[in-house]
């Protein structure tokens, strides 16, 4: 009887566990709860973005707040309105530009051209959202090369900087690049040989406590007595691992190739420069894409941890390419192209700063007849409208993992894509060379997603 | 001489059968004088030629005797009932004293028990100076050892021979005391009115019943010691001097009040019998002054003197032998063999817990944890005991709702250790593994008595992912859950009332931090009810005391109710098909991919299955099937409570943590898996420790994970705001801060009052919230307001809100900092601990809220509180014999007690 009332409850214990494990495994459940996650998306109310513009051509620079300023640049500005100029120690540099109507509409971008004994080339570069975390790649203070880095703080309160400086040898020990403190509504540079002098290959960590700020590198090359380089380098945000270069512009064999016998201009060969901050080393996959007829270019590298290191690109044939890195680590990245003019005998290089992936809306202003270059390297086509120089939006398809390359006009140039995408607009004009990027908000200021804890 | 003149008078009521061989014995011992029956049995009687009188059943003995005497001269008057049998020689040893000493008043035999001859069941009666009656022997063989007696303060009633002029002067029996009592009450005041009371020990008889039950048939002990202390209140009453009385009422009263609510403690049946008795003794009045006023009239010399009074050395002795008898009672009673926790389950026990100072050395000396789905307690024992029945809640920026009965348990537990509530949440983790240990052994004890069986099971169940994936998860309802289960079992099968409190307090635990346990719970209480203890059904009733608010405010949406308690936090858990591996997360080992840990995690649960089959047959007892019946619940519960969303944390769906669930059926499981293995006689020795290790190896990644620092939980101070927040809401109460943390797309914004939200104050109503509340809009607008630059008047929506301060959890360079620096109204603190701080400038008035507790629930829960705790706290000492069959191995393997 003990034996029976045994099995007999044993069975039905089984039987119900299989009978649950049925219905755990492939029946749904009948109930509902009507409980979601309780999110806003707020927009808030008349938001105000400052873009930051860093001013003037610098000559050289005293101490951080003297300088001396070689030439003015033309400051293009669409949708705001200059709020504050800057200050210096007795002169004023650089703006602050804030929206006068939808904060994603504006964009500014200064450009300007020397050919004086000691400066010449031309520069162009956007105007963009202050950082409190920024990497600055690009320049040498070689021999006849020099870098100055200004710092931009267009806001009400106190910046505190420190920097970080990478060379070609390791993390460069800098006295006096910590705790730079960047009043309101102010400006200071500081040449970069100050901090890391004879160094070919610098990149600059800039972290701000406080305020944020726009940080750019200008960087000037003279060989020998002959000026023949100028340029001025936009920030990245944060290592990443891909690092997209929609316009990469090789100069034709006829007008750089007489140069390249001298070994003083080894620096118009193009090339990119790495960085890895992080403890282990990279293996990055370099893809060069031509948009003229020709075979994609494939190489791969590996970048120690810890130091920078200048790839030169030579053996390309003169054209527009299209680079997208991908690394293992996360890296920081710019490019060097270099441009001469035979018959002005005007040397340049323009350094192009890392173009972000981005959804959403991006502007910039273009000074004059350029090429935007799109890079998709998602894995689906993507939708984007240009409009440039007022015209009428434009939409095109820029396949996937694909590069698109428009000529655009003068004016604002607004790309807007639903899904992540890199711009670059390059500029090449008789005196030299520039890129610009199209950069979007830094937070999307129009919905603003709040979590409730 | 008396047998010239004797009265006998026989009064039947009870026992008319007897009557027969009554009249005979009277006959055969030659006993003198006329007999007469009073016939109070209300039907005819047999007779042998004896005077019969026909009165009513309710006539009182006393009345009874008088009614039969009213016609007679005789001078005597020999007292029987008819259940009492004279032997030889009884009235001539007492007639011999009365004709001998004339001081003698009243003299009684010694009465034998009719059942068993040779055992005393009366001789002579005493009582204490407080009034208690007191039988000089009673219930003891009968070996001569009170033949010495003869000067006693009373006799009984049965075969009293009674002078009939002492009768008639004292008016016979008092007439309060028809039932116990009135022999003693009338000697007593025989003896005041200066005459002697003898027992004789030569004189004899047998009785079948006492005197109550000869007045009123069977009765039972509580109605038997009621009526004895109403006779006490009575005789107390009576002898003193009347202008004490209300004095000594009242004394009698509380004393036995008092008295009562020991035996209630005690878990005795009936504990206020006494109580009940005493006042209706005090309450009656009229009789008692009667009495009193009778007494004065005649008493001439007080009984005073101590010799026929008990001593209390006397009455200890008989007290301590009576506790004797019960406990010899009980024992005999108790056979039914257990588990016990002997040497071999000590040393387990100190394994486990070096393993678990290993695996959460971690925590120990803690100040408080917090992590995962733990925030810290409160930093005072007040504050955690306010949590209970609290209808306010800081969470959500503030909101009232029903009393949360996690919350509540949490500030009971809390106030276990009152000097630092956190410290029992530190205990309770750091050493989770020798407490679910023991859990695990003592549960085992629900199916087998094998001391090795209960090891497996107890170390199966310190060592399951269930456990150590909850606490690296912070998940304190989870551990306390896994923790009570399996004691909870043990608990339900128990029978006595000390089990039933137990089963009670641990199913409040269980169901209160897990309400998915619910059904499991109440489907054991109903399995246990049907298979004969229907009293078990009580055992719900300290869980719904926490829970009824919560019940009652689930109608609306009653799958809410089941959310996990405590502060909500995502689970990783598997469903559908891979939830089967009864792994609260996706199962992992060390180098192995996702897919194979899966696949030996499938092969685990499928061994214990069949292993728990076997064990189904193997089994001492068929409780192994019952125990899979709440393991198919559990599981049933989760098939429909799992793929939902039960609560929303930080803007993510949450959904059921499964692992107590799991606990159910892997109780089972493990528990069946144990018999099955020591049952293989040859092979018990070592599969037991693979069985071990298997579960070990298996939850080797979440068994590590305090260890390894891989677990979300982690020591931090109580504190959940900067000290700053916290000294400045401590001078000015009241004031909320708001959190600010960066997300991939936007922030998460969260209001906290005062020095921040603890554990007691994360409600189900907060988790389970389905829309935001108006202030909650608010928030949010100036959330998004604050992070970016804009012309938002932030200073008066700050203080529209009530907020002093604001913390950004980010470092100094996120982009935020600037945002929120160039609102006007703050002022910058500087960064902390737990993020940049800032200050609001202006002075916040707080909004004061309505904080009262909900007092319904604190007196119901304290009341049925207190009754679970009496029943729970064990009052009686445990059994001092071992029972054979604890020293029996169930499966005939050599015990291991003895190697």
């Amino acid at each position: 009887m003990r034996i029976l009332s045994k099995i007999t409850i044993g069975a039905a214990g089984l039987t119900a566990l299989g009978f649950s494990a049925y219905a755990v495994a492939f029946m749904p459940t009948p109930l509902s709860t009507g409980i979601a996650p309780l999110t806003t998306v707020v927009s808030p109310e008349s938001v105000i973005r400052s873009i930051v513009c860093s001013g003037d051509i610098v000559g050289y620079v005293g101490d951080s707040a003297t300088i001396s300023s070689i030439s003015a640049t033309t400051r293009l500005v669409s949708g705001g309105d200059i709020a504050t100029d800057l200050t210096m120690d007795s002169t004023k540099n650089g703006a602050a530009i804030t929206n006068s109507g939808n904060s994603l509409d504006v964009a500014a971008t200064e450009y300007g051209s020397v050919n004086t004994e000691s400066v010449a080339g031309y520069l162009a570069t956007e105007c963009g959202d202050p950082l409190n975390d920024q990497w600055l790649i690009g320049g040498s203070t070689t021999t006849g090369r020099d870098t100055i880095v200004t710092i931009s703080n267009g806001s009400d309160v106190e910046a505190r900087i420190d920097l970080e400086i990478w060379g070609s040898a390791g993390k460069v020990d800098a006295p006096g690049s910590q705790g730079i403190v960047i009043p309101a509504q102010s400006q200071r540079s500081y040449s970069v040989a100050g901090f890391a002098p004879d160094e070919a290959s610098p990149a600059i960590h800039l972290l701000s406590n406080g305020a944020a700020v726009w940080a750019t590198l200008q960087t000037t090359v003279v060989r020998g007595l002959v000026p023949g380089g100028l340029d001025r380098i936009g920030p990245v945000s944060t290592p990443t691992t891909s690092v997209f270069f929609p316009v990469f512009h090789v100069p034709t064999e006829k007008s750089i190739g007489k140069l390249l016998a001298d070994p003083s201009y080894t620096d118009v060969i193009a090339a990119l420069r790495f960085l890895v901050p992080g403890d282990t080393d990279a293996t990055i996959t370099i893809t060069l894409d031509p948009y003229a007829e020709g075979d994609t270019q494939v190489a791969t590298a590996s970048i120690p941890a810890g130091s920078t290191l200048d790839i030169p690109i030579t053996e390309l044939s003169a054209g527009d390419w299209a680079v997208a890195v991908e690394s293992d680590q996360p890296i920081v990245a710019a490019a060097r192209v270099g441009f001469h003019d035979a018959s002005t005998g005007i040397t340049d290089l323009a350094w192009a700063s890392a173009a972000p992936a981005q959804t959403g809306i991006a502007s910039v202003l273009v000074p004059g007849g350029a090429l935007l270059g799109l890079t998709n390297f998602g894995a689906t086509d993507a939708s984007v409208t240009v409009v440039s120089g007022g015209d009428i939006g434009e939409n095109i398809i820029v396949p996937a993992r694909g590069n698109l390359l428009l000529p655009v006009g003068q004016g604002i140039l607004t790309v807007t894509s639903n899904s992540p995408i890199s711009n670059t607009v390059f500029v090449l004009t008789s005196y030299g060379i520039a890129t610009l990027r199209g950069l979007t908000a830094p937070i999307d200021a129009s919905n603003v997603v709040v979590i409730h804890g | 001489m008396i047998r010239d003149s004797l009265a006998v008078v026989v009064v039947a009521r009870r026992h008319p059968e007897r009557l027969s061989a009554t009249l005979a014995s009277l006959a055969a011992d030659k006993v003198p004088g006329t007999v007469t029956v009073v016939n109070l049995t209300g039907d005819s009687v047999p007779l042998t030629g004896q005077t019969e009188i026909v009165g009513p059943s309710t006539l009182s003995l006393s009345h009874a005797v008088d009614r039969a005497i009213a016609g007679s001269s005789a001078e005597t008057v020999w007292v029987l009932r008819d259940d009492t049998s004279v032997r030889p020689g009884a009235f001539t040893a007492l007639a011999s004293i009365l004709d001998t000493s004339p001081s003698v008043g009243v003299v009684g035999p010694k009465q034998m028990d009719a059942q068993s001859p040779v055992t005393i069941r009366e001789m002579g009666e005493s009582m204490t100076r407080s009034g208690y009656a007191f039988q000089i022997a009673e219930r003891e063989l009968d070996q001569a050892q009170f033949d010495r007696t003869s000067d006693v303060l009373a006799v009984g009633e049965a075969g009293m021979l009674v002078r009939r002029s002492v009768w008639t002067s004292l008016n016979g029996f008092d007439p309060a005391l028809p039932a116990l009592g009135g022999a003693l009450d009338f000697c007593f005041r025989a003896r005041s009115a200066g005459w002697l009371v003898e027992v004789v020990p030569a004189a004899v008889i047998d009785t079948a019943v006492t005197s109550y039950e000869a007045l009123a048939g069977e009765v039972t002990e509580s109605q038997a010691e009621r009526e004895e202390a109403r006779a006490r209140a009575h005789r107390v009453l009576v002898y003193g001097p009347s202008a004490v009385r209300p004095f000594r009422a009242f004394g009698l009263t509380l004393g036995a009040l008092v008295r009562g609510i020991g035996r209630f403690l005690r878990k005795r049946v009936n504990p206020f019998t006494e109580w009940r008795g005493s006042v209706a003794g005090v309450l009656d009045w009229g009789a008692i002054a009667r009495s009193h006023r009778s007494y004065r009239a005649m008493v001439t010399n007080p009984v005073g003197g101590g010799r026929l009074l008990v001593s209390p050395s006397d009455l200890r002795h008989r007290r301590a032998m009576q506790r004797d008898a019960e406990l010899a009672i009980r024992e005999a009673s108790d056979d039914t063999p257990r588990l016990e926790f002997r040497a071999s389950a000590m040393w387990s026990t100190g394994l486990a817990t070096a393993l678990g100072l290993v695996m959460g050395g971690r925590f120990l000396g803690a100040t408080a944890l917090s992590g995962g789905a733990l925030v810290p307690m409160p930093a005072t024992v007040a504050e955690a005991l306010d949590a209970i029945g609290a209808t306010w809640s800081d969470v959500a920026g503030g909101m009232s709702a029903a009393p949360d009965g996690f919350a509540a348990l949490m500030g009971i537990v809390g106030s276990l250790t009152w000097w630092n509530p956190n410290l029992i949440v530190v205990t309770l983790f750091a050493f989770a593994i020798p407490l679910s240990f023991v859990a695990g052994f003592v549960g085992a004890g629900t199916l087998t008595t094998s001391p090795r069986v209960a090891i497996v099971v107890g170390a199966g169940w310190a060592l399951l992912p269930t456990l150590h994936v909850a606490i690296s998860e912070g998940r304190i309802t989870a551990v306390l859950a896994h923790i009570a289960l399996p004691l909870f079992a043990r608990a339900i099968v128990g029978s006595s009332t000390l089990s039933l409190g137990w089963a009670s307090i641990l199913a409040a635990i269980a169901w209160v931090s897990v309400p998915a346990l619910a059904p499991a719970v109440i489907l054991a209480v109903i399995i246990r009810a049907v298979s004969g203890a229907p009293t078990v059904i009580l055992v719900m009733v300290p869980a719904l005391a926490f829970e009824w608010p919560r019940l009652i405010a689930s109608i609306a949406n009653p799958v809410a109710y089941f959310a996990d308690r405590g502060v909500p936090f995502p689970t990783g858990a598997p469903h559908g098909v891979v939830s089967l591996t009864l792994w609260p997360t996706m199962p992992s080992f060390p180098g192995v991919d996702t897919e194979i840990a899966t696949l030996v995690a499938f092969v685990v649960v499928a061994v214990c299955l069949a292993l728990t089959g076997i064990a189904v047959i193997v089994a001492e007892n068929p409780r192994v099937g019952a125990l899979l019946l709440p393991g198919a619940i559990a599981l049933l519960t989760w098939a429909a409570l799992g793929p939902l969303t039960l609560a929303t944390s930080d803007g993510q769906p949450t959904g059921l943590f499964p692992g107590p669930l799991y606990d159910v059926v892997w109780f089972g499981l493990l528990s069946g898996t144990a018999i099955t293995i020591s049952a293989i006689r040859f092979a018990a020795g070592f599969l037991a420790p693979i069985a071990v290790v298997v579960i070990a190896a298996v939850g080797f990644v979440p068994l590590t994970a305090v260890a390894t620092g891989m677990s979300l939980v982690a020591p931090t101070s109580v504190r959940t705001l900067p000290a700053y927040v916290q000294a400045e809401t401590a001078a000015h109460p009241g004031g909320a801060t708001l959190i600010l943390t960066p997300t991939a797309d936007g922030i998460r914004a969260e209001l906290q009052r005062d020095a921040g939200v603890t554990l007691v104050e994360w409600t189900a109503a907060a988790a389970t919230r389905q829309k935001l509340a108006e202030h909650e809009a608010a928030i949010a607008e100036l959330a998004a307001n604050l992070i970016v630059e804009s012309d938002f008047d932030v200073a008066s929506a700050v203080s529209e809100a009530g907020i002093g301060f604001l913390v950004l959890e980010a470092p100094p360079t996120a982009p935020e900092v600037s945002a929120i620096a160039s609102h006007a109204g703050l002022t910058s603190v500087g960064a902390t601990d737990y993020g940049i701080l800032w200050r609001v400038n202006e002075s916040i008035e707080p909004t004061p809220v309505d904080r009262s507790p909900d007092l319904a629930f604190r007196i119901i829960l304290g009341l049925v509180g207190l009754m679970a705790l009496i029943a729970a706290v064990p009052t009686s000492l445990p059994r001092r014999r071992p029972v054979v069959d604890d020293l029996m191995p169930v499966t005939g393997e050599v015990d291991d007690e003895n190697s």
